[in-house]
């Protein structure tokens, strides 16, 4: 990760004021951090710690009350910033009567994208969330969840440098959940810059190179998250397919070794592991032809330079995040 | 430019989808037909074109105004209440593309609704003069006198003004001047007086009256129109004579009659009078031995020449209203972008309403609100107020500068023209002023407004 920058934020700290001018909220204080490009950049914190405010300003939409922010090396809001960005806000600010393939058209033409690309795009990105079977309804009739899918579409229409997304997996089932840290991770290995807020601290463990924890708008911790998550002076040992004879055994050569502080337990699986395989049984039983088809990240996303994605399990990488609607 | 487009046709999608378009376009044909029809007039047939043509059209009209200032407050400031705007700013588009985009959908609705009203109101009238429901005669006067485009022509006046101020000096010489009192506000009563004094008439007096003609059709009839005042109490009617005189002073049309004073006349001309154009010289002899007369100085004496038909009047009258509607869309479309919904709406009714008031403004801006009237012309700070709330009306002035000029309803219905240079007056005034300030001020708010700051 080595390059100019792709955001840097020097001291910025953001005041929001009442109508007669004075200040009511300290809402970003004092806040320097830098995004490499090509990285998973996390902000992390509680409810109103700030993250929202700090994406807006990256973006233009609120201005600091001082300290200064840098995007590609312009100002916030340039227009040739935004032409490299994509940004998916906290909540699914659509046109209600649009429907999610005028919606999507709608930004691709913001973007000036040539017809036949855009349509090209649009399919694709509907086919990616799951959503072609719904792409002539008015998203003012989506779920929440379906409404989330259509920003994140929306959001990566112009193919960007640079992803902005608040809260990515709010309203997201689990299922959702996945997919997007997926993607992301997907996006992330094309060389894409993300930078995401997040309260659910799986998510941000799953996804992030480096984290910056908020709170009460203050940084908190920054760095790799395995270097914030790791402890130097623990180790652990993982054993498979010993009898539980055996495990004992060798808990009592490292107590004799190492003396008093060794734990023998069985590591658990996730909550989201265990989930995912679940439903994954579940449809395989259902027969074949269930199971959703295993559809690839929209093509020009997953661009000619595509390498390896990170995932665990390849075959639950980003089939349709919804299931289609049983004929 | 495609991206503007791109946010036209949204907000064309906007209206259509929200059912603004179905609702506004149903009470313009309730508006448009059934309103004439319930409306009661009083039997003639120019009683008719006038309550078609000035109450539906004119109901039509206001509720236009009200649907765009509404509509053109919501189309951004709706946007920034539910925060799509958020999602539309962070993509390359430009201030002036969206402010310009959402306006112009306002103007293009605007334009359709009043095509549509006019459209509906002509075919509505159309039929409900319609052979045989009306003698000949009716209709004859509908073809010569009330469906056409007129010009009205008043005399060219002497020079009023020198003869005005040298009275005036000649009274502060002789002493009879009350203190302090401002020349300048004493003088347009000087003025005023002098103007007045053109259109009186002794008992067995006669005056003559220069009226240069327009260039107009020499073969459609012209129309000499008058108003008088009497100086005695009673109301009888008053003997008088016209002549109407060529440039060479050969008589081209002259009639003897008893007229009553305070009611409006207007009496058909031969043609050859319209056609011994360009220039023709009225005189009127007061007949009667004890009463003066006086013709109403403003429009007490006007000749009536056909200048174009009633199809180029409809189309001129409809984008003179077009434009008018689309300053108040600016002004709407702007007052959203800096003030949320409501208080935009506000905003823009206030518009509106200084707009329908532009006569009044006009007047108080150039001759200041006479407040020496009410108060006495002997309070020297009177002044000062005077000079200030006058200052405040020519501010408000350059707002309403596009709503300026005579009713355009009531040209319509009278058969009076309405000119192309006042349609490309209005349209460089709507440009250069209320238009463009709105404008301006429009996209200081996209550019200087955080978009983002709306309270979660
Ligand atoms: N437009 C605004 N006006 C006033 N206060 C705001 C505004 N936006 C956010 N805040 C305040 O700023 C703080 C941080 O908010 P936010 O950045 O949305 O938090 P987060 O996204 O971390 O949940 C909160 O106290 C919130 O109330
Ligand atoms: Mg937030």
């Amino acid at each position: 990760m080595t390059g100019q920058p792709v955001i840097v934020a020097e001291r910025v700290t953001k005041i929001f004021r009442d109508f007669w001018g004075r200040p009511r909220v300290r809402a970003v204080d004092d806040l320097s951090f830098e995004v490499r490009p090509g990285e998973v950049f996390g902000l992390l914190g509680p409810n109103g710690s700030g993250k929202s405010t700090t994406i807006k300003m990256i973006l233009g939409l609120l201005r600091p009350t001082a300290g200064a922010l840098r995007v590609f090396g312009h100002t916030p809001g340039a227009r040739r910033v935004r032409a490299r960005l994509g940004y998916l806000p906290e909540e699914s600010y659509l046109y209600p009567y649009l429907t999610a393939e005028e919606t999507l058209d709608f930004f691709g033409r913001l973007f000036d994208l040539a017809p036949q690309e855009r349509r090209r795009r649009v399919s694709e990105l509907l086919e990616m969330v799951g959503l072609a079977h719904a792409r002539r309804r008015p998203v003012g009739e989506f779920s929440k969840g379906m409404a989330r899918r259509v920003g994140l579409a929306q959001a990566l229409i112009n193919d960007p440098d640079l992803v902005v997304l608040d809260e990515p997996t709010s309203g997201l089932d689990p299922l959702g959940c996945r997919q997007v840290k997926d993607l992301i991770r997907t996006l992330a290995a094309r060389g894409k810059t993300v930078l995401l807020s997040s309260h659910l601290l799986a998510d941000v463990e799953d996804v992030c190179d480096r984290i910056l924890v908020l709170y009460n708008g203050r940084r908190q911790a920054m760095g790799p998250i395995a270097e914030l998550l790791e402890d130097p002076e623990e180790f652990r040992i993982l054993l498979r397919g010993v009898s539980p004879e055996v495990a004992a055994r060798i808990a009592e050569t490292a107590r004799a070794m190492a003396g008093r502080d060794v734990q023998l337990d069985h590591p658990r699986r996730r909550l989201e592991d265990f989930f995912l395989a679940v439903i994954r049984q579940a449809a395989a039983e259902a027969g074949p032809g269930t199971t959703p088809p295993a559809t690839p990240v929209a093509q020009y996303l997953a661009g000619p330079s595509r390498s390896e994605p990170p995932s665990e399990s390849p075959d639950d990488k980003l089939r349709p995040l919804v299931q289609p609607p049983l004929p | 430019m495609k991206r503007l487009w791109t946010i036209v046709v949204l907000a064309m999608r906007s209206a259509v989808r929200l059912r603004l378009v179905a609702t506004l376009l149903g009470l313009v044909v309730v508006l448009s037909l059934a309103l004439p029809a319930v409306i009661q007039h009083d039997g003639t047939i120019e009683g008719l074109v006038r309550v078609v043509q000035t109450y539906s059209l004119g109901a039509v009209s206001l509720m236009l105004a009200l649907a765009v200032i509404w509509s053109s407050c919501g189309s951004l400031a709706l946007d920034i209440q539910a925060r799509q705007i958020q999602l539309v700013m962070v993509k390359p588009i430009q201030p002036w593309e969206l402010w310009c985009g959402k306006w112009i959908a306002q103007v293009l609705l605007a334009g359709v609704m009043l095509a549509c009203s006019l459209a509906l109101t002509w075919a509505m009238l159309s039929w409900r003069v319609r052979a045989g429901s009306w003698t000949e005669e009716d209709r004859r006067k509908l073809v010569d006198q009330i469906l056409v485009a007129r010009q009205s022509v008043v005399p060219t006046l002497p020079d009023f003004e020198a003869r005005a101020r040298a009275r005036m000096e000649e009274d502060r010489a002789a002493g009879r001047w009350p203190e302090g009192l401002d020349p300048k506000a004493a003088w347009p009563m000087y003025r005023d007086l002098a103007r007045t004094e053109l259109f009186l008439i002794e008992p067995g007096g006669q005056r003559a009256y220069d009226v240069t003609l327009p260039k107009h059709d020499p073969t459609a009839p012209a129309q000499l129109e008058f108003r008088f005042l009497k100086s005695t109490l009673d109301l009888e009617a008053v003997e008088l004579r016209w002549v109407i005189l060529a440039a060479d002073g050969q008589e081209l049309w002259s009639t003897n009659g008893v007229w009553l004073p305070r009611r409006p006349y207007a009496l058909p001309l031969p043609s050859h009078v319209a056609a011994s154009a360009p220039y023709v010289r009225v005189v009127l002899f007061n007949r009667h031995d004890r009463a003066a007369i006086l013709l109403d100085p403003d429009e007490g004496l006007r000749l009536m020449v056909r200048v174009g038909t009633v199809n180029g009047n409809l189309v001129r009258a409809g984008l003179l209203l077009w434009v008018r509607l689309a300053v108040l869309a600016a002004i709407g479309v702007s007052a959203g972008a800096w003030f949320s919904m409501p208080v935009a709406s506000l905003v823009g009714l206030a518009m509106g309403l200084m707009a329908a008031m532009a006569g009044y403004i006009f007047a108080t801006a150039a001759h200041g609100p006479a407040l020496g009237e009410i108060f006495g012309y002997d309070r020297p700070w009177l002044g000062t107020v005077e000079q200030w709330w006058r200052r405040y009306f020519v501010v408000l002035s350059w707002f309403t500068t596009p709503f300026r000029g005579a009713s355009v309803l009531e040209r319509l219905a009278t058969g009076t023209v309405i000119p192309w240079g006042e349609v490309g007056q209005a349209v460089v005034r709507a440009l250069v002023g209320a238009g463009l300030i709105a404008a301006v001020l429009g996209m200081l708010a996209l550019t200087r407004r955080e978009l983002g700051g709306v309270q979660e």
